[in-house]
């Protein structure tokens, strides 16, 4: 209906026989849509990102810690004895 | 021309994929081809210009982390619109309670269109078709107004709307086609000199 969204709309429905004039406008609808929704849609995936990012490191750090200080431990108090 | 122009919504799909979080553009073509779909049934749906926006948005955050689970059986555009419904619905459980209504309601639900306001109402002959087809959507209550979009606005199948909506097949069917007598009778009003009348009293 408008540049904004070119495809088509769905295939009429096939098994309703009172689907005419104005009904047949409901399928096409759409409306014009602010320059700026695509910038607002792709900020929030951005920041969503960064908080998955952000998530994601505050869980392995600790992990990362915990696993270097059992490795460092080992080596000081269960290696090998040197001759 | 816009990037992506002439790629399919499979082939962007596709690209979106296989870019996943390092190149945005391949998604926003897409968002770009299905915005204006999707503010207008948000819009009509919730019956929100501001909510419509913001709602909208939450539709194409969640297909952008959900494109990796789609596996392409249905089309693109069908997919969006399940999400889109959803999220839609959703929106009005949380804030409304609840959005359908038993069948014997239906009078209520009438009830519930002659509250709409008169002033939108006035405003209905100097718009455009589209304007007026959303302000007489509007006027419309929500038994009525949502199966009509499910269904002659994206498409859905009685069955899924009857699935989305959790109510039988038979209702959905009859409110579907009441939904259609309204609707042509109120865009009709609405373009005479008389404007859009009084709602028709659902028995």
């Amino acid at each position: 209906m408008t540049p904004d969204d070119p495809t088509p709309g769905p295939p009429p429905a096939t098994d309703d026989a009172d689907t005419g004039e104005p009904i047949g406008e409901l399928r096409g609808l759409s409306l014009t849509v602010d320059e700026r929704f695509r910038g607002r849609v792709r900020g929030r995936i951005e920041r969503r990102l960064l908080a998955g990012d952000l998530a994601g490191l505050l869980w392995t750090s600790p992990v990362l810690v915990a696993i270097e200080f059992l490795r460092v431990s080992f080596e000081l108090f269960g290696g090998r004895k040197r001759p | 021309m816009a990037p992506f122009e002439r790629e399919s919504d499979d082939e962007l799909v596709a690209l979106a994929k296989a870019a996943g979080s390092r190149d945005a553009r391949p998604f926003e073509a897409l968002v770009r081809r299905h915005q204006g779909h999707v503010v207008a049934n948000c819009r009509v749906l919730t019956r929100s210009s501001a909510d419509a926006d913001d709602l909208a948005q939450e539709v194409f955050v969640k297909a952008f982390f959900g494109l990796r689970r789609f596996e392409g059986r249905a089309q693109f555009r069908t997919w969006l619109q399940r999400i889109k419904v959803n999220h839609c619905l959703n929106h009005l459980r949380r804030t409304r309670g609840a959005i359908m209504v038993d069948v014997d309601d239906l009078a209520e639900a009438g009830h519930e269109a002659i509250q709409t306001p008169a002033a939108a109402e006035r405003e209905l002959e100097a718009r455009s078709d589209r304007e007026r087809i959303v302000l007489v959507l509007d006027s419309m209550p929500d038994t009525l107004r949502i199966p009509l979009m499910l269904r002659d606005g994206d498409g859905h199948s009685y069955d899924e709307i009857a699935a989305t909506l959790g109510i039988g097949l038979s209702a959905v069917k009859m409110r579907i086609k009441r939904a259609r007598e309204e609707f042509r009778a109120r865009f009709t009003r609405a373009g005479s000199p008389e404007g859009l009348p009084a709602p028709v009293e659902t028995p």
